[in-house]
């Protein structure tokens, strides 16, 4: 069995990171894993999705349907609808970033969300911006999404488990940082509320 | 413990890029270099990053020529040696790649170019493995970033074996895809050498190059016969009527396909490495016996049309599918390999297909990349804006490569022509020759991009008195391929570390541009006084000027913060001056048309509040 875990948002966001974390708690227990990346000019604020793939044998680093989506931006959200099928796990920050185009028009935010309801019954919106804003680490968003994620224990049907994504994150530099550590019990808090 | 230098037998999360470092220091390297460019980058950063450690030289050069000249004079200095660049950077190396090969190599060389299709990060998709064709230089391509580092150490043999000079060629999706790589043992590097004198065989004059050529043409079918045991290349199921030759990375995706829908067992599968020349005995084995063969390949047809000879020399009767079922623009994927293996072999396969809710996407906005915020570029591109309005001076853009590119999008729109890098400078010098006297001409160009190709057309266009202003969007670091060092900034260019600064003012001075100005953008109302200046210089005198912009990227050195930055909401008159003409991305408008601060964008640097005719943009202490 693979996992397809579509990343997407926008350049800057913390896509690499939260891909990387996946990937070696995934290594972690022993799981073949394929990261494929957007880097260069794209990363400078544009649309970029980051494309995981987690399973005993994985070869191509491309896919078209996700099991998962993690989406740090509403707009991207919905520009990733294609990956979307109706099991697809969508963890999606509830949060609009206008293009940095003049006189943008932006669809309704409800517009996007009734969209992304159409797509998928297993929607979950998650105010990660704002959490972490509150931290006082807007950075720090990504990893809102990523304890979300691991607090519904969303990879356990392949094996990574908690403990595995925790590891991971531990051995990470990013877990010097008060505010990632913070933001990611506040990500698991959320997932668990649910429940 | 730096990922590079890890054990042998480790199991480690690698991106293909740094697999490929890896796979040259289990060679035994002893110099690499490079110019920064994407998606290669990653394999000089991660050896400069244990340079030190293991005692090697590595270097950022100034560009991709000399980046290949230096390397490949370690290798003929019996120095095993890597250069690596982006695929368009080997069109900058190409001067030397054609002649390296008719002087071939004493070390192992591996040339390593990232091709980039789809263009993500470039502004063409080339196909790289073509350069074969003009260079006798045979083409590797691995399938996965663990081939990666396997290939690169099989090609140091190769290379050193053959004494001549051998491409690996990445594209996007192995040298930007992590995965899990099994490391092997770490060679002691041999980092001098010693060059033998023999010009007969290292001096291309026409009376030795004839010999030479000569000499190439053996050592090219020496190469086509062992080529035949590259253990990268594999049959499966051999024997099968319908065969699939997939090259590079073009296996992954067929195997997977394959796999996946149970028909493994139905066909043969080529599996290349070997993209150039293809192994030829191999092939024609399998051949002799099909009815129906599909080439899967990133790219143009490279492999295709060495099958479509091998067929058209043997005559053998067979139906050949390629790029006729497989689109040649842009990147593989399952579903374009499915839809090349239906049409081809007339099976069932399910693809893929998206069921894409159209009346949604419609609504949805693009989103291009963009300045960042609180980058310096978007204070110059602004400040300038308004400076040709008020003269009134009607200007044509001559743009440049790097992150100042996107002053094409909106607001801005001020980039007419882009094409390589340095001819910004190098196409003024022919627009202000033949453009009316009232159209001015400015180029636009970046530091790292100045340095790379930027200096031999300013030095044309003083000698030749090409009137045009050049502005240098001068940021400390090449910022768009992740912050390498170049000759202006403050960090070492190679593991010498040693930091000599060269200043793109006193290049521009001793050229004897006598005009030449450096200025802060942030500092908007001084950047506008001194481009009044020039531009008035350039259109009265008839000479060429030069403005350098200059402060860090704010993502390298994030400028100093004096407080937070606020919008007071009475005092905005709803100008639009700060969201649709300066256009931060931190900036954006309510519904009723008042400009608001993006809290979780904006870095409080400031740069919006000379922006605002009412001051209603302030920076207030916490």
């Amino acid at each position: 069995m693979i996992k397809n875990i579509l990343i997407c948002g926008i350049g800057g966001q913390g896509q690499l990171t939260l891909a990387k974390l996946l990937g070696e708690a995934s290594l972690r227990c022993r799981k073949n894993v394929v990261i494929a990346e957007t880097r260069g000019l794209s990363q400078r604020g544009g649309s970029v999705a980051v494309y995981v793939r987690i399973g005993d044998e994985v070869y191509a680093p491309l896919f078209e349907k996700a099991n998962i989506m993690l989406a740090l931006e509403l707009i991207e959200a919905v520009r990733n609808i294609g990956f979307v099928a109706r099991d697809t796990l969508a963890i999606v920050n509830n949060d609009i970033i206008k293009p940095n185009i003049p006189s943008v028009n932006v669809p309704p935010k409800e517009k996007l969300i009734e969209a992304l309801r159409k797509a998928t019954s297993n929607l979950f919106l998650v105010n990660a911006t704002y959490e972490a804003l509150r931290i006082g680490s807007p950075k720090s968003l990504n990893m809102v999404i990523l304890g979300f994620l691991t607090g519904l224990n969303a990879l356990a049907s392949i094996g990574v488990n908690r403990e595995h994504i925790i590891q991971a994150f531990r051995s990470s530099k990013y877990y010097r940082f008060r505010e990632n550590v913070e933001a990611f019990k506040v990500g698991e808090r959320l997932a668990k509320n649910i429940n | 413990m730096h990922k590079l230098m890890l054990p042998e037998g480790t199991k480690v999360l690698m991106l293909g890029n740094e697999a490929i470092a890896r796979g040259a220091l289990e060679s035994g390297v002893g110099f690499a270099s490079a110019y920064p460019g994407t998606p290669s980058s990653e394999i000089i950063e991660s050896l400069f990053e244990v340079a030190k450690e293991v005692g090697i030289y590595v270097e950022w050069s100034v560009n991709e020529k000399v980046a290949y000249e230096a390397a490949y004079a370690a290798a003929l200095s019996g120095v095993r040696s890597l250069v690596a660049m982006k695929h368009v950077g080997l069109n900058v190396a190409s001067d030397p790649l054609m002649t390296s090969a008719y002087i071939g190599a004493e070390a192992g060389f591996v040339i390593v170019t990232a091709d980039d299709p789809n263009m993500h990060s470039s502004q063409n998709e080339q196909d790289n493995r073509w350069y074969w064709l003009h260079a006798y230089i045979p083409v590797f391509e691995p399938s996965t970033p663990q081939e990666a580092k396997d290939l690169t150490v099989f090609l140091y043999d190769f290379s050193e074996k053959h004494k001549h000079p051998v491409i690996l060629r990445s594209v996007t999706r192995i040298s930007h895809t992590h995965s899990v790589v099994t490391l092997g043992r770490i060679v002691k590097p041999k980092t001098k050498g010693f060059f033998v004198k023999k010009p007969k065989e290292r001096v291309a004059v026409p009376q030795y190059a004839r010999e030479m050529k000569k000499k190439l043409l053996v050592k090219w079918r020496n190469i086509c016969n062992d080529i035949e045991k590259n253990p990268f290349d594999k049959v499966i199921n051999s024997g099968i009527k319908n065969i699939i030759i997939a090259s590079g990375i073009g296996f992954s995706y067929v195997y997977e396909l394959l796999k996946t829908y149970n028909v493994l067992d139905k066909f043969t599968i080529i599996k290349l490495s070997s993209a150039v020349p293809i192994p030829r005995k191999t092939i024609l084995n399998e051949l002799n016996n099909a009815k129906k063969v599909l080439i899967v390949e990133e790219g143009d047809p490279v492999v295709e049309y060495q099958v479509k000879a091998i067929v058209a020399e043997e005559k053998i009767g067979l139906e050949i599918y390629g790029k006729n079922v497989i689109e040649p623009m842009g990147e593989l994927s399952l579903s374009k390999v499915a839809k090349g293996v239906k049409k081809a072999f007339n099976i069932e396969i399910a693809t893929l297909a998206q069921d894409v809710q159209e009346d949604v996407l419609g609504e949805i906005p693009s989103r291009p990349p963009t300045l960042c915020s609180g980058c310096p570029y978007r204070s110059l591109y602004y400040a300038l804006k308004l400076t040709l309005a008020k003269l009134k001076v009607k200007a044509v853009f001559s743009g440049d490569i790097g992150c100042y590119t996107l002053g094409v999008n909106r607001p801005f729109e001020m980039h007419d022509i882009v094409v390589d890098m340095g001819a910004s400078i190098g196409l003024a010098n022919g627009f202000s020759h033949v453009l009316d006297e009232k159209t001015l001409t400015i180029a636009f160009i970046g530091d790292s991009t100045f340095y790379h190709a930027g200096v031999p057309p300013l030095l044309n266009a003083v000698v030749n008195n090409a009137p045009f202003l050049t502005v240098v969007f001068d940021n400390e670091t090449t910022a768009m391929t992740g912050f390498q060092p170049h000759p202006g900034s403050d960090k070492p260019t190679s593991s010498l570390n040693v930091n000599v600064k060269v200043p793109i003012e006193n290049i521009a001075r001793a050229l004897g541009i006598t005009e030449t100005y450096v200025v802060d953008p942030y500092n908007i109302g001084e950047t506008r006084a001194i481009l009044e200046r020039l531009i008035k210089y350039v259109i009265n005198k008839r000479k060429p000027a030069v403005l350098i912009a200059r402060r860090p990227c704010v993502l390298y050195k994030p400028p100093l913060k004096h407080g937070v930055v606020i919008i007071e909401e009475a005092e905005c008159i709803k100008c639009r001056l700060c969201y649709d003409f300066f256009s931060c991305p931190a900036i954006v408008n309510r519904d009723d048309g008042v400009a608001e601060i993006v809290k979780s964008l904006c870095i409080d640097c400031g740069a919006c509040v000379e922006v605002c005719p009412t001051r209603a943009i302030k920076v207030v202490r916490k």
